[in-house]
């Protein structure tokens, strides 16, 4: 079976025409790592150099996948946040204050933030489950989690459909309006789930073999280098932190 | 009757069968959490609240995953796609949600997967499993007040920092536990109305 896939694999790769294979971007792994040293280095240091340091790591590494207009987006959400907090708060009353100051809380953990956009523009659900079977997470947690990313989309869409149809009905009354959205959308909900439940069933999800993956991940200098940049930022924090 | 609202895979342990059902259905929890986390960015007051209102209307999912799963771990592996969906946020919430994730499947196996006070108590755990949400505001609040002292107005800060004290920690505390109970029980209600 995996000697199989393998040389369809080199076939592929032979006629060079594999738009979904990894072309040359960091393991998935590295980039949880990455986004986990993130969140270490915020709550270590908040709204110090380093974090900033650490982000803009990630903006080199998003020009690298040739993401360079979420950099800039990014950055102006970021500097948005920042003036909201340097500018426009102090002139403002404290009641009316208070109450942005849950946005500038977004600004301290703003670069876990970047690192989560970037796990998630950059990696493909594919991927992501080899990496995962790789590290050895149980099936179940990879299948319910595969489950859950494959649902937000379709969920928004189904609460916009009951949505329209529970309208047209006019339903009085918040109790009822509640139940008029609930009920169907989550019959809708579970009875999908149970489809797709038997189609990965029918595709033999259950079989205890070793599974193979069309995608190909694995470590490479790229990978060493951009973690041993975020260890010594995050070395760096420490002992920073030690120091004062 | 119990058979009907079973899932159909008949085996001890979580299948994939199963799992499809705890992601899909989990999916729909950890969005109603975000979307009243989001709010929560509108003022402190939302934020505080939200857990609250995230508790009666996560009731009836909670309720039907119960009903339809009936085996250990379900529970547990929605603490974890939850904490690692907010991962971005803070890493507590993995923790703190492993932990009531934990409490919760212990309630709820004893409760032998039907409605009624064990299984609200699990619902409770479940719930208090996602207030690793606020701790950072807590642990790192001496970095922050530092910080926003040096950007901020002095009274602005502390207007804010009057909001993060034990009290106001115990009141989130209160609000989950009585939002978990209507939760359980608007839950229990629409699964005997409608699932059944």
């Amino acid at each position: 079976m995996h000697a199989n896939v393998m040389r369809i694999d080199d076939v592929m790769d032979s006629h060079d025409r594999a738009p979904e294979r990894d072309d040359g971007g960091l393991d998935p792994r590295t980039k949880l790592l990455l986004t986990l040293l993130s969140c270490f280095v915020v709550f270590t240091a908040p709204l110090s150099s380093f974090s900033l340091v650490f982000m803009g790591l990630f903006c080199i590494l998003f020009i690298i996948e040739r993401m360079p207009k979420l950099v800039f987006e990014l950055l102006a959400v970021y500097v948005g946040i920042m003036c909201l907090a340097q500018f426009i708060i102090p002139v403002l009353p404290a009641q009316v204050g208070v109450m942005l100051a849950v946005i500038c809380y977004g600004g301290v953990i703003f670069p876990c933030a970047v690192a989560a956009v970037y796990l998630v523009k950059t990696t493909s659900v594919g991927q992501f489950v080899a990496a995962l079977r790789a590290i050895h997470i149980p099936n179940t947690l990879i299948v319910a989690l595969t489950a859950t990313l494959r649902f937000f989309p379709a969920i928004r869409e189904d609460f916009s459909h009951v949505r329209d149809a529970s309208r047209l009905r006019k339903p009085h009354g918040p109790q009822r309006r509640v139940d008029c959205i609930y009920v169907p959308l989550l019959l809708n909900v579970s009875s999908t789930a149970a489809d797709l439940a038997a189609s990965v069933t029918a595709r033999g999800i259950d079989n205890p073999c070793q599974k193979t993956s069309w995608h190909r991940i694995g470590f490479s200098a790229g990978d060493a280098i951009v973690l041993a940049v975020a260890l010594a930022i995050y070395a760096a924090c420490i002992a920073w932190r030690v120091m004062t | 009757m119990e058979k009907s609202i079973s899932s159909s895979s008949s085996s001890k342990k979580m299948t994939s069968r199963d799992a499809v059902m705890v992601g899909a259905l989990g999916a729909l929890i950890i969005a109603i959490r975000f979307v009243f986390m989001l709010l929560g960015g509108l003022s402190p007051y939302a934020w505080f609240s939200s857990h609250f209102i995230d508790a009666i209307l996560i009731g009836p999912i909670f309720m039907l995953i119960m009903s339809k799963v009936r085996k250990p771990g379900a529970f547990l592996i929605i603490a974890v796609i939850t904490g690692f969906v907010f991962l971005a946020a803070t890493w507590m919430i993995v923790a703190t949600g492993i932990i009531g994730g934990l409490l919760c499947e212990f309630f709820v196996k004893r409760a032998n997967y039907r409605p009624g006070f064990l299984a609200t108590m699990g619902f409770l755990c479940f719930n208090l499993g996602f207030l690793g949400d606020f701790l950072p505001l807590y642990i790192t609040r001496d970095e922050y007040y530092a910080a926003s002292m040096s950007t901020m107005p002095p009274a602005y800060v502390d207007a804010l920092y009057q909001l993060v004290t034990p009290e106001t920690l115990i009141a989130i505390i209160a609000s989950i536990v009585v939002g978990s109970i209507l939760g359980a029980l608007f839950g229990s209600r629409m699964m005997r109305r409608h699932f059944n």
